[in-house]
């Protein structure tokens, strides 16, 4: 089910996305549902660093592929916290390791409002 | 011979040519093969002994060697040309209408000739163009068919020893017959060949349509002469078209085109009027060949011999010169059917001996059977008298076992005897006239008195009309006069028999002196004796008194008594001599008389037997002389009375008439005795020659399995090279492969491995035949040996991809059964490809498309977000058309200096690029590019030329380049390039002519949101851009990470 744009309002979600253009995107669908950004980033280190130092996180939409390397960190990070994510990716699925199958993904390219929405519906929750 | 063209691919001229060889024959005719031009035209087939249980490998191993297809010949296959067929095993090959026969099985042994067989046929369908070639082997098989492609007009080879002598063998036999045109080493046949065919060519507008030179006629009547002057016989009654199809084969041979240049060579060569001759002596042997004359011999010898016969009695026939034995058997039909004429009984004493100087044809006639069609038997004869067996007709074992054939030769060895017929017909016409004689006269002892003597048309013998009468003289039939003195049939050589015997040596006895005087003396008065044996040879002699007794018979010396005893004596002592040995005791007989020099004197006659050790082989014959024992004086007799004369002469007469009576029946006695012996002799000599049959069948079955062994061992030894060959490529083969390869037998030991298994298995020499699971794998592989059992079970090929230890590398593995050539699993071959290689090509084509996939996906996505921002910014659709297709370009000119191939794309050619699509090409003089050469391996390269485009775009529409004056400035530079090395790219434009600043495109636009935040976040550069009065300057300064790579 999607979650209605009240019941996401406020919540903090963190970005990581390297190509600008798509960041920003992604970045103004989240305003328009009242989440607040945390990011976008553009590589893991910085994403790491959000994660363990940037407060509470209500969710992640992340770029499998960021611009120092691969995003799997941090979704390891996220899924300690017990933070869900999805991902947006450009590669196709079997690129994607085995532990993350069940994860939401969205292949670019993709509406940007439609993952925001997603984030918080029932698929996008991390198990 | 057959004028039409045969029902193959052959031309007019293309020759047939039948190659017999046996043992050694391989290697020649391999030679033969390889000196033989590929498109002669000629068909050639090759008649092999072979061993009917054994896979013949001739056509592989010769197909190896020669330039033109061979084939094993097959029934109902048309030869071709330039096509070599092979005879295959077990088979008997044959050709008709230019369509190879090949039936199966094979005769027995004793009869397999397969070379005479095929060449007879090949004779019989191809006539002139047939060639037999006689190639090595052992024994006589191909002699007799040579003579029938002869008879044919066909050419005739046999291979060389050297220089012209044939190699003993099959070649020495055909030659010996006289048939083969040429005999010459193998590798000169092709050439022979070729020009023979030639020569064909060549007369053939000649020819009439029955293969007979249309302007021989003329010229026959010269070359008759010639032979008459030169060889005394006349062959001008001879059937013009033999003659000259004889003629044309010599001539065929000598390879002359003209008959007129023969006809000088004739006059020249006195060589080739032997030839010539030769030539016209070759016979053609039927059965019942000239039917008259055969019916001239059934009513005027053979049926007055059946009916002067009594039932019993027997009939002896001899055929001289019998050949295959057509003649023979011609006679013995006729005979068997004589006697169903007159009712009479199957005589088992008729006998009729066929011999000939040829054992190759005696073979022949002995199996008694022939190949149809049997030319000449009339389709009753064939029925009565003939079997059917597969191709073959065979004579009935009745008429079979009439006859007798041997090898003989009537001038060598000595003659048959007590015959009633002998038909020798033309055999005498082979021989010169001594030798004729000697014939003749062999004839005339051998033969019954009243026996006849059948000859061929040809042959005369008017010099020996005292021994023979004329009875038919159109075919040539005689008889045998009664009278007329004996003829001493022996040959030359049988007189070396009657050497001189060995003389008794005289034994030397050394006696004294007064007893030899003594002795001297009382011979005087002692009786003359004789020892002597049973046989009557004298042992024995008492001493000079005993020559009074003695009378030598004039002829051969000899000691049997009777021969020396003077003959008034020898009947006397003959009767008592065998009542001694008779009744074992002493006879006298006091009655005797002897005239000695002229006197009457009475003597007494002592015959002893010599008793000793039972037995009595020895006997004293004693003469004692009772005249009144008066020295050296003899006194006259008195005359005695008549009365006491015809007393004593009575006396006389009975002892006479029981000397003869004793005579008498000792003469019956020898008579009887000579009879049993001879009777011996003949059952012995018949046994003897029953045997010598079995012996020659034995000889030939011998002789052929030998043949077949050595062509076995001949082909044997070829596979055998050929093996050495492909032994030494597969050793290459496994050297040289990459490919690791085991193969284990069903224990899993290794049978033999490729050095590159080396890299897998530890392997050394010593590890041949040790199981495979003992030597330690580098392989992460466990399961071998449940993969090699399923693998046995399944008879499936198992494959698997394998990491060496470590995973340096990686290997497919496949196990497959390991068939034998037979289709017997034998184990299993295990071989490894190294895939390490292709993995990783694999791995990095994976990669790739990922990151192919990646980017597209990203591109699009960039597309859509720059779509968006185009479009909030446009004021109108047009607007928006007009950018967005601008932009999209700028994305395409990059995406275009991407993908070029020809080295990394530089700063200057991304700045130029975006410049002129705006329309300012290179040297255009207000606009300088100024820095140093600077190559974007690792750059954002699309967002960078996105800025430049956006740079570019607002200099056109709003900037320096909208007027006449304006100028622009794109200068960089590496910053602090060895520790923290920075790109600094200014782009500065002046003399801009602005109307509202505000009217640059940078308001709060899509160009600016990229110089501003999308290069900083993206490339993490320092961006700064200024509107000034004068125009736009932007600068970036833009860390140059080497290790910042974009590639995963």
């Amino acid at each position: 089910m999607m979650a209605s744009s009240a019941g996401v309002a406020g919540r903090r979600v963190l970005v990581a996305e390297d190509e600008y253009l798509l960041a920003s995107k992604m970045v103004g669908a989240l305003a328009k549902l009242g989440v607040e950004t945390l990011g976008p980033v553009g590589t893991v280190r910085r994403a790491l660093d959000l994660v363990e130092h940037g407060g509470h996180l209500d969710g992640a939409v992340l770029d499998v592929k960021l611009r120092d390397g691969v995003v799997y960190p941090v979704a390891e990070a996220l899924r300690a916290r017990g933070v869900p994510f999805v991902f947006t990716t450009g590669y196709n699925e079997h690129a994607i390791p085995d532990r993350y199958k069940d994860v939401a993904r969205y292949e670019k390219p993709f509406d940007a409002s439609q993952v925001a929405r997603a984030l918080f519906s029932d698929a996008g929750q991390a198990p | 011979m057959s004028a039409e063209p045969l029902p193959n691919d052959l031309g007019p001229d293309g020759l047939v040519v039948g190659v017999g060889a046996s043992a050694g024959g391989l290697a020649a005719f391999k030679t033969f093969l390889a000196n033989m031009p590929a498109d002669t035209g000629m068909a050639f087939i090759l008649v092999q002994h072979l061993d009917p249980h054994h896979r013949s490998l001739l056509v592989e191993l010769l197909g190896a060697a020669a330039a033109i297809p061979v084939l094993e010949a097959a029934d109902g296959v048309a030869i071709r040309e330039n096509c070599v067929f092979v005879i295959p095993p077990d088979a008997t090959l044959t050709i008709k209408d230019g369509v190879l026969k090949v039936v199966s099985p094979a005769p027995p042994r004793e009869l397999r000739r397969p070379i005479d067989t095929f060449f007879s046929s090949l004779a019989e369908d191809c006539g002139h163009k047939a060639v037999g070639i006689v190639l090595s082997g052992v024994g006589s098989d191909g002699a007799l068919g040579v003579r029938k492609i002869k008879e044919r007009g066909g050419l005739t080879l046999a291979q060389a020893e050297s220089d012209h002598v044939a190699q003993v063998g099959m070649p020495r036999s055909a030659a010996d017959t006289g048939m083969v045109d040429h005999v010459v080493p193998v590798d000169a046949m092709p050439g022979l060949l070729v020009d023979h065919q030639q020569h064909l060519g060549a007369v053939a507008e000649h020819k009439d349509g029955n293969g007979l030179r249309k302007d021989m006629g003329e010229h026959l009547a010269a070359i008759t002469g010639l032979l008459r002057t030169g060889t005394g016989h006349d062959f001008s009654g001879y059937k013009e078209g033999t003659l000259t199809r004889r003629i044309q084969r010599r001539m065929q041979v000598l390879r002359i085109d003209d008959v007129l240049g023969y006809v000088e060579h004739l006059k020249t060569d006195r060589g080739e009027l032997q030839a010539l001759f030769q030539e016209l002596l070759i016979g053609v042997t039927q059965f019942f060949r000239d039917t008259d004359a055969f019916e001239a011999l059934k009513s005027t010898a053979l049926a007055p011999l059946i009916s002067s016969k009594a039932a019993g009695e027997p009939i002896r026939i001899w055929v001289p010169g019998c050949a295959t034995g057509e003649e023979v058997y011609s006679i013995a039909v006729l005979l068997s059917e004589c006697m169903t004429d007159s009712h009479r009984a199957q005589s088992s004493d008729i006998k009729i001996f066929g011999t000939d100087i040829d054992d190759g044809a005696i073979a022949i006639a002995r199996s008694g059977s022939y190949r149809q069609p049997v030319t000449g038997v009339s389709p009753e004869r064939l029925e009565r008298w003939f079997v059917k067996e597969g191709n073959d007709y065979r004579l009935r074992p009745e008429v079979r076992q009439l006859c007798a054939f041997s090898v003989h030769s009537i001038v060598k060895n000595p003659p048959f005897s007590r015959l009633d017929l002998i038909s020798c017909r033309n055999v005498l016409i082979y021989l010169d006239r001594e030798l004729q004689d000697r014939a003749v006269q062999t004839f005339h002892y051998a033969l019954n008195p009243g026996g006849f003597l059948a000859l061929g048309a040809s042959e005369r013998i008017t010099r020996h009309a005292k021994h023979f009468a004329l009875v038919d003289d159109k075919h040539r039939i005689f008889q045998r006069r009664d009278k007329g003195e004996i003829l001493l049939p022996f040959p030359k050589s049988s007189a070396a028999a009657l050497a001189p015997m060995p003389l008794p040596r005289p034994t030397r006895v050394d006696e004294d002196r007064i007893d030899k005087s003594v002795r001297r003396v009382m011979e005087q008065y002692a009786p003359a004796y004789f020892v002597i044996d049973r046989q009557h040879q004298i042992l024995r002699f008492s001493g000079s008194e005993a020559r009074h007794y003695l009378e030598p018979s004039p002829g051969v010396a000899n000691l049997n008594l009777f021969s020396l005893l003077q003959k008034t004596l020898r009947p006397a002592v003959r009767a008592a001599v065998e009542q001694a040995f008779a009744a074992r005791k002493a006879v006298v007989n006091g009655d005797l008389a002897i005239q000695i020099d002229g006197k009457s004197r009475p003597l007494m006659l002592i015959a002893e037997p010599i008793l000793g050790n039972g037995a009595s082989n020895l006997c004293v014959v004693a003469f004692r002389d009772t005249s009144p024992l008066v020295r050296a004086v003899v006194p006259e007799a008195a005359p005695a009375t008549d009365a006491a004369r015809t007393l004593g002469l009575e006396e006389e007469l009975r002892a006479t008439k029981a000397q003869l009576q004793a005579a008498t029946d000792q003469l019956e006695a020898y008579i009887e005795d000579m009879k049993s012996t001879t009777e011996e002799y003949q059952g012995v000599t018949e046994e003897l020659q029953s045997s010598n049959e079995e012996l020659e069948t034995a000889k030939e079955e011998l002789q052929s399995v030998n043949e077949e062994l050595q062509t076995i061992n001949g082909e044997l030894q070829s596979k055998n090279d050929a093996m050495e060959h492909l032994n030494s490529d597969l050793k290459n083969l496994l050297d040289s492969t990459q490919i690791a390869t085991v193969f284990l037998d069903d224990a899993l030991r290794i049978k033999h491995y490729t050095p590159a298994m080396e890299e897998l298995f530890p392997l050394r020499d010593a590890d041949r035949g040790r199981p495979i699971t003992d030597v330690v794998s580098q392989l992460v592989y466990d399961e071998l040996r449940a993969d090699v059992q399923d693998v046995q079970r399944s008879l499936r090929v198992v494959e698997r991809e394998l990491d060496l230890k470590g995973g340096a590398a990686s290997f497919l593995m496949r196990i497959r059964p390991y068939r034998t050539i037979h289709n017997v699993i034998d184990g299993v071959v295990i071989t490894f490809t190294d895939i390490t290689d292709n993995k990783r090509a694999q791995r990095t084509r994976e990669l790739f498309i990922d990151e192919l996939q990646h980017r597209t996906r990203n591109l699009l996505a960039v597309v859509q977000s720059i779509s968006d921002a185009t479009l909030s910014a446009a004021g109108s659709l047009a607007g928006y058309r007009a950018e967005f297709n601008d932009r999209i370009q700028a994305i395409a000119r990059v995406q275009g200096l991407l993908s070029r191939r020809d080295g990394a794309l530089t700063l200057r050619e991304l700045v130029q690029g975006e410049l002129a699509a705006v329309g300012v090409t290179p040297g255009y003089e207000r606009i300088v590019v100024d820095g140093p050469r600077v190559t974007l391996p690792h750059l954002d390269m699309q967002l960078l030329a996105l800025a430049l485009h956006e740079l570019a775009t607002n200099a056109l529409k709003h900037g320096a380049l909208k007027g006449s004056r304006g100028r622009i400035d794109v200068r960089w530079q590496m910053l602090d390039p060895m520790n923290t090395p920075r790109l600094e790219l200014v782009w500065v434009e002046s003399g801009v002519e602005l109307d509202e600043p505000e009217a640059s495109s940078f308001g709060r636009g899509f160009g600016r949101e990229l110089l501003e935040l999308a290069l900083p976040y993206q490339l993490d550069a320092t961006t700064k851009l200024d509107l000034t009065q004068d125009g736009v300057r932007f600068s970036a300064v833009i860390p140059w990470h080497d290790d910042e790579r974009r590639e995963p």
